[in-house]
């Protein structure tokens, strides 16, 4: 049975790339450790000054993205609000910790409180947008953003809402690098942080862009469950053009020795570095890489994995020439 | 018209009880746990709270836990009331299921006890990712002898487990899973009991949802888990349907991040969806367990939305927060278990310690427990910071 696919009408990002740039203007990171912030815009155009001055980074990184992509969507306001964050709001959460651990409990503050739940960010964007619609948040770590993904597929697939605004974002502040920096977490890695937002709609767009076919995120038994989608939607191996994976340029399928020898396989992080929902990034990039007018790719796996959790992204070109 | 969801199992913990019958008799008691901190390491230990009667220790023997596998105390929690639900449920061993969490605090008690030594590099590395709410989520799915083959986690401030329930019977829908079980847990801390006091929002006495003097929350916590199947998967393999989970709505306030909208349109639009999505009207509903968490804004701005929603026509309402505290993203699973009970045992829970109606309101909630009498249809509001309102309805299996 095919099944209604997702298009993804527009996308935006703030990263360690130039803030807003097209995927095919990223420069590649260094590949040894250490912390790799994001470049920031200028966010007049998007945070009234008084509201910028009390938003952490991460809050002004997804109103921002959320902005910009909803411009190039030429959507107002969206049915629904979906965000994925591992972290969340984590320099607020760090900064009434400390405050707590190293001070006491007496006379703190409550703004660094407020804001540090994880859904401060998509609760912050519907604020920003007069959005009463649905706002949900996913938070399950390097998962983040492919639970918020699917909730965000299976709400347009039943018809309840014609788009929706899918946002990713994670910060990573010194004091959290210093502590994923370690033998058993990330050292060693480039660390890094962003904030994506796509626009999905499941009404077909009029200039091309890319959708997404299928997805699915699965403990264990990643290649049985890949090819069970895969054949629920009658692609084969020999349909699916790229392979992109969560690893490094030269681990590219260190994770994923599974996939068929003969795939092109290619990596994002060189781009964006390692933050929990950077799949997010690298469901962009492949966008990016869908929708180029001369691209000879037609169909892309993404791949994420995390401990014993893989996830798998079909998506599909619709304009290429 | 919405899906119809069987529920087909459920587990609970928390002050007032650990397992259906114990929470059931203590409810119809009317029991208040709500008491002085004995477990939580605080030094406002005057501030009232519904704790878990059992201390970290005590929660690993009821588990069985080894305590070389260090857990957070919301994992201890949610493995209790997790492992009751797929017992409840009659699942086999290997089942594949979905499992679906709400939370926000995850391991934030493992952060607070460990955070110097993680600065410092003192051979706790290991420990680091516990903070994080999707490993505490794994660490219960590990603990079950079904196989949940995915696992999320949904995070929404005090309505999470709502939204970790709703997206559980979407799952469903969609055809990915056939069975899902979903909820939440969550357990004191002192980086939210210091974040709630800071708000001047805890009450220094047991809370008193919806009396015109009332003066502010009591922090609980708890977790609570059901198992949800489409009923024909349920019908097939015979199990038992407690009752059917028929509606499920979500609207946000897009007003103030801790502020409830005044006139509750958040709330409002969150119950009219979930009862368009059962479709009922509202003089279909018997009970609605209200969020009531006995603040002056959260009572007053709910209380409107009822009303806009019910009019002259008021069903019983009440808040089970006087009894189990409100157990921020845990609530919405305590109280979906608890609405499940009510209406399967036919009762209604006094909304204790209120005596005098609040100006802005038109309506009193139910202060005797009422027992034997046939509830068909209860709606549960769950309400969060962000202005994240979600509204679920659990309806009896005669009723459909």
């Amino acid at each position: 049975m095919k099944k209604q696919r997702t298009y993804i009408i527009s996308s935006a990002q703030i990263s360690v790339q130039e803030p807003f740039c097209a995927a095919g203007d990223f420069g590649e990171i260094p590949s040894g450790g250490g912390l790799y912030p994001c470049k920031e815009p200028d966010y007049k155009p998007f945070v009234s000054p008084m509201a910028s001055r009390r938003m952490s980074p991460i809050l002004k990184r997804s109103i921002a993205v959320s902005k910009r992509a909803l411009l190039d969507a030429g959507i107002a306001c969206p049915d629904a609000i979906v965000a994925g964050t591992g972290l969340g709001c984590v320099s607020d959460t760090e900064s009434f910790l400390l405050k707590m651990t190293e001070e006491g409990e007496s006379l703190l503050n409550p703004s660094r409180f407020i804001s540090s739940t994880p859904n401060t960010i998509a609760s912050q964007i519907a604020m920003e947008l007069e959005c009463q619609g649905f706002n949900s948040t996913h938070v399950h770590d390097g998962f983040a953003f492919e639970g918020a993904l699917q909730e965000s597929i299976m709400m347009l697939g039943r018809g309840e809402v014609s788009n929706v605004l899918l946002c990713a974002a994670d910060q990573t502040t010194p004091l959290l690098h210093s502590m994923v920096d370690r033998e058993s977490i990330w050292k060693g890695l480039p660390c890094s942080e962003g904030a994506v937002c796509f626009i999905l709609s499941n009404e077909v767009p009029v200039e091309g862009a890319a959708s997404i076919e299928d997805m699915l995120v699965c403990r264990d038994n990643p290649l049985r469950e890949l090819e069970r989608m895969m054949r629920e939607n009658e692609i084969s191996w020999d349909d699916i053009d790229c392979v992109v994976t969560s690893g490094f340029p030269g681990r590219e399928l260190q994770d994923f020795p599974f996939i068929p020898e003969d795939k092109t396989v290619l990596t994002y992080k060189q781009y964006c570095g390692q933050w929990l929902t950077a799949s997010a990034f690298g469901m962009l990039t492949c966008c990016s890489s869908l929708s180029a007018k001369d691209s000879a790719r037609r169909r892309i796996l993404l791949c994420n994995h995390s401990g014993r959790t893989y996830s798998f992204i079909i998506l599909y070109g619709l304009c290429t020439n | 018209m919405g899906g119809q969801i069987a529920i087909t199992g459920a587990g609970i913990i928390s002050a007032l009880g650990t397992g259906l019958e114990e929470t059931r008799r203590n409810l119809l008691s009317g029991f208040c746990p709500i008491a002085r901190p004995r477990f939580l390491q605080t030094s406002h230990s005057e501030i009232p709270c519904a704790e878990v009667p059992y201390s970290d220790s005590q929660l690993y023997l009821l588990c069985q836990e080894d305590k070389e596998r260090v857990l957070p105390r919301s994992a201890l929690l949610g493995i209790i009331a997790a492992r009751q639900a797929e017992e409840d449920a009659g699942l086999e061993p290997g089942c594949r299921i979905a499992f679906i969490n709400g939370t926000t605090v995850g391991g934030m008690d493992i952060t607070e006890r460990y955070l110097k030594d993680y600065q410092a590099g003192s051979g706790y590395d290991r420990l680091i990712p516990l903070h994080m709410d999707g490993v505490m989520t794994d660490s219960i799915a590990d603990s079950l002898s079904c196989q949940a083959a995915f696992t999320d986690t949904v995070s929404t401030a005090c309505s999470a487990a709502a939204n970790a329930i709703a997206f559980g019977a979407e799952l469903l829908l969609s055809g990915k899973y056939d069975v899902v079980m979903a909820g939440g847990t969550e357990c004191l801390t002192r980086y939210h009991f210091n974040g709630f006091n800071s708000l001047m929002i805890l009450d220094s006495a047991p809370c008193r949802p919806f009396d015109a003097s009332r003066k502010g929350l009591n922090l609980g916590e708890g977790a609570g888990f059901i198992v949800m199947e489409l009923p024909g998967h349920a019908h097939r393999r015979g199990a038992r349907i407690r009752a059917m989970l028929s509606g499920w709505g979500n609207s946000c306030d897009a007003f103030h991040q801790t502020a409830s909208h005044p006139e509750g349109r958040g709330a409002l639009s969150a119950m009219q969806k979930a009862l368009a999505k059962a479709g009922l009207k509202p003089s279909d509903i018997d009970y609605v367990n209200a969020h009531g968490t006995g603040t002056q804004n959260n009572d007053l701005s709910e209380g409107k939305a009822l009303m806009e929603l019910f009019g002259k026509d008021m069903p019983m309402v009440g808040s089970t927060k006087c009894y189990t505290g409100h157990a921020t993203s845990a609530a919405a699973a305590l109280e979906a278990v608890i609405s499940i009970m009510c209406i399967e045992n036919g009762f209604v829970p006094a909304n204790l310690r209120f005596e005098n109606r609040d100006e802005g309101l038109d309506f009193s909630p139910q202060t005797q427990t009422v027992e034997g009498v046939a509830l068909k249809h209860v709606l549960s509001n769950s309400f969060g910071f962000g202005g994240n309102d979600s509204s679920l309805v659990f309806s009896s299996v005669s009723a459909l």
